[in-house]
């Protein structure tokens, strides 16, 4: 393949890199070639930094390597190749009675994916990351050799290659364990929320009963409507319940959004009414799990509603005595006016992953996106790395497109153990950037 | 349902079968590739399909030789529902030039092991009334030109068989289909630059599969409307078809 501008999801980063796509893994070996350029694994493009860009490098894209090598439909176990989207494995287990233990927020990422970022999801309360379902996977190194990892063989590897963000090799196969449903859907319950300390209320007292919990947020209602937002819980529903979710419309987005979508006035309204609605429309529901997890893959290409120049995504987690951190940052941010259409809040539990470099710790996280304005948005996330990193927290680098090697090496001081895992023939844009390169 | 495909490891195979495999499918998968084959029987089975098994062949250097006919008999009881001959290779138009003799491996790939098939084939289909066959051709079959015609032709050699096969069958019950695909995006075409008139394997694998339960068409161009640009490109005349380069 020539040299093709591969993207990322925020549409920002650019990057120039040649691309090889491989039908099965036994071409792999002359995918990664004489290693002239430095290699990096491109699933579906759903990281929004440049975590799955490899500028002047080589990337192999893995969506043919897309074969499910077994399911073993009793006891939740399924083994694939890395290039399987979440989507089509959901659509082999749920008629069958399984669903995914850790669902992110699209279904249109690879398992490859999922691992290297160690992706987490409305239920990590209860279930962790996708690291910490994974039993074993098999790793392609750039010097032609085929790893298996898992908790007891190569252990160090396995540890490095979850959250890893494809830089341990190119991950071609991995086993992973399901949890058991009896129906595709699901009981949920909207609460609306007035104030942060209700909405860490509000998720304490749901987790011991609620798989799923989560919250959206207003961050642009300011002075005494500041914190407000909606909580959504819910629940795989039980028992045998017949009737088929019907699919729903997908509608496509065709064009790049137009400036005038992203004003402070008319994201104002947005929050406001979208607020206002879920609190007339608060209350139990039974729901397709599809709404429920994947609301936004209904709007397929949905990032170019934020117009050409792209986006950001800032994603941190701060312990939870810092409450007072995420206040100031919403207080910021509705001063900055640059805030987002959809503040995605939730408590992390305190199950921790294997991955060396896995982003969620106990306590509270927050999902923003910040339209590309240039040097006045870049200036307000350096601003929120300060408060993270003195708050001692961490901010997500599979949605990284712009966090400083310092502040990088200081939320993740693992990253010293993690590098001598990095395969030399393996880098990205991001690796090279928070090195310092 | 009892499914034969040969050239099973191919794109627009593997696309077919994925939409095949429900309960109540069982598989034959024909190839050359003994490791490409068990991965793909591996991941129909997960599926959903009943049973997946495959059939080591090289095109190029074997035949059947009543293989298929062991399976149906002795496997499936006699019945088979549909044969899908996918096998194909491109070729390269400026090697056979350069080297006429690597023309017989294409004919033998292209037409004789599909011919072979279909021939052990369709007795067991007019034995129990009832089958399909399906076969991908291409439409380099409607026209020779210059660019690709070892290809070409011998597509054109299975658009002439498949038309003598389905008269032949005709009223015993069994179904025969020609799929002519234009340019699809697979590793067949990968070193090929990519235009605005390909189209994907899957959209190919919905056709294959539309045919299998029609009873309407016995041609299908797939997209659609390469049925309109072949039309026009088969009523250029000769004298001035010759002066083109296409």
């Amino acid at each position: 393949m020539d040299s093709q501008e591969f993207q990322s999801w925020g549409l920002v980063a650019k990057a120039k890199q040649t691309a090889v796509a491989p039908y099965w893994t036994d071409e792999i070996p002359e995918a990664i070639g004489n290693k002239s350029q430095p290699l990096l694994a491109y699933g579906l493009g759903r990281s929004y930094g440049d975590v799955c860009l490899n500028d002047k490098g080589r990337l192999l894209v893995t969506r043919h390597l897309d074969r499910i090598l077994s399911f073993d439909a009793q006891n939740g176990v399924i083994h694939c190749e890395a290039g399987v989207s979440l989507k089509e494995i959901l659509d082999v287990i749920v008629p069958r009675g399984w669903f995914l233990p850790v669902s992110p927020g699209t279904k249109y990422v690879t398992v490859g994916g999922a691992i290297a970022n160690d992706i987490h999801g409305k239920n990590h309360h209860v279930r962790g990351t996708f690291g910490c379902h994974v039993n074993d996977l098999e790793l392609a190194r750039s010097d032609g050799t085929t790893v298996r990892c898992a908790r007891d063989s190569n252990a160090d590897l396995f540890r490095a290659t979850i959250g890893g963000m494809g830089l341990t090799g190119l991950i071609t196969q991995a086993r992973f364990g399901l949890i058991p449903v009896s129906s595709p859907w699901i009981d949920s319950e909207t609460v609306p929320f007035y104030s942060l300390e209700e909405f860490c209320r509000l998720s304490k007292e749901s987790e011991a009963t609620f798989e799923y919990t989560v919250a959206w947020l207003d961050c642009l209602a300011s002075g005494p409507r500041r914190g407000r937002g909606i909580f959504i819980r819910g629940n795989h529903a039980k028992g045998k319940i017949t009737g088929e979710p019907k699919s729903k419309r997908v509608h496509t987005v065709r064009f790049y959004g137009p400036r005038f979508l992203l004003s402070p006035p008319v994201m104002a309204a947005f929050n406001r009414a979208f607020f206002w609605k879920n609190v007339l429309s608060a209350g139990r529901k039974r729901v397709p799990f599809d709404p429920f997890f994947y609301p936004l893959d209904a709007i397929h290409g949905w990032n170019k509603l934020y117009g050409r120049r792209g986006f950001f995504q800032y994603q941190f987690c701060v312990p939870f005595e810092r409450l007072d951190v995420c206040e100031r940052m919403l207080e910021l941010i509705s001063e900055s006016r640059k805030g987002s259409f959809l503040v995605v809040a939730k408590v992390f539990g305190d199950k921790i992953s294997p991955g060396l470099m896995s982003f969620p710790r106990p306590g509270i996280t927050f999902a923003l996106d910040f339209a590309n304005t240039g040097d006045s948005v870049l200036r307000l996330m350096q601003v929120l790395d300060e408060l993270v990193l003195r708050a001692g927290g961490r901010v997500y680098p599979a949605k990284d497109g712009r966090m400083a090697p310092a502040t990088f090496q200081s939320y993740f001081p693992a990253w010293r153990e993690f590098s001598r895992f990095v395969d030399p023939g393996f880098s990205s844009s991001f690796w090279r950037r928070v090195m310092g390169d | 349902m009892n499914v034969i495909i040969t050239g099973a490891t191919s794109q627009i195979a593997i696309e077919t079968a994925r939409i095949l495999a429900q309960p109540g499918t069982r598989f034959l998968l024909a190839g050359r590739n003994p490791e490409r084959l068990n991965i793909l029987c591996a991941d129909l089975k997960a599926r959903g399909a009943d049973a997946a098994h495959s059939l080591v062949v090289d095109f190029i250097s074997e035949s059947f030789d009543g293989k298929l006919g062991g399976v149906i008999e002795n496997d499936w009881s006699g019945r088979v529902d549909a044969l899908i001959a996918v096998q194909g290779v491109l070729g390269d138009q400026g090697e056979f030039e350069s080297t006429p003799h690597k023309a017989y491996e294409l004919y033998r790939v292209n037409v004789g092991s599909v011919v072979e098939a279909a021939l052990e084939v369709v007795p067991y289909m007019e034995k129990r009334g009832e089958g399909a066959v399906i076969g991908v051709s291409s439409v380099a079959g409607d026209r020779g030109r210059a660019s690709n015609y070892v290809y070409g032709s011998s597509k054109a050699a299975l658009n002439s068989f498949f038309q003598g096969l389905r008269q032949r069958s005709y009223g015993k019950g069994v179904r025969v289909t020609v799929i002519k695909p234009g340019f699809v995006d697979t590793p067949m075409t990968a070193h090929l630059p990519k235009n605005s008139l390909y189209s994907s394997p899957d959209v190919v694998a919905r056709d294959i599969v539309r045919a299998m339960r029609s009873r309407r068409r016995f041609t299908r161009y797939s997209p659609w409307f390469w049925w309109g640009i072949m039309k026009i490109i088969r009523s250029i005349p000769e004298r001035i078809f010759v002066r083109m380069k296409l």
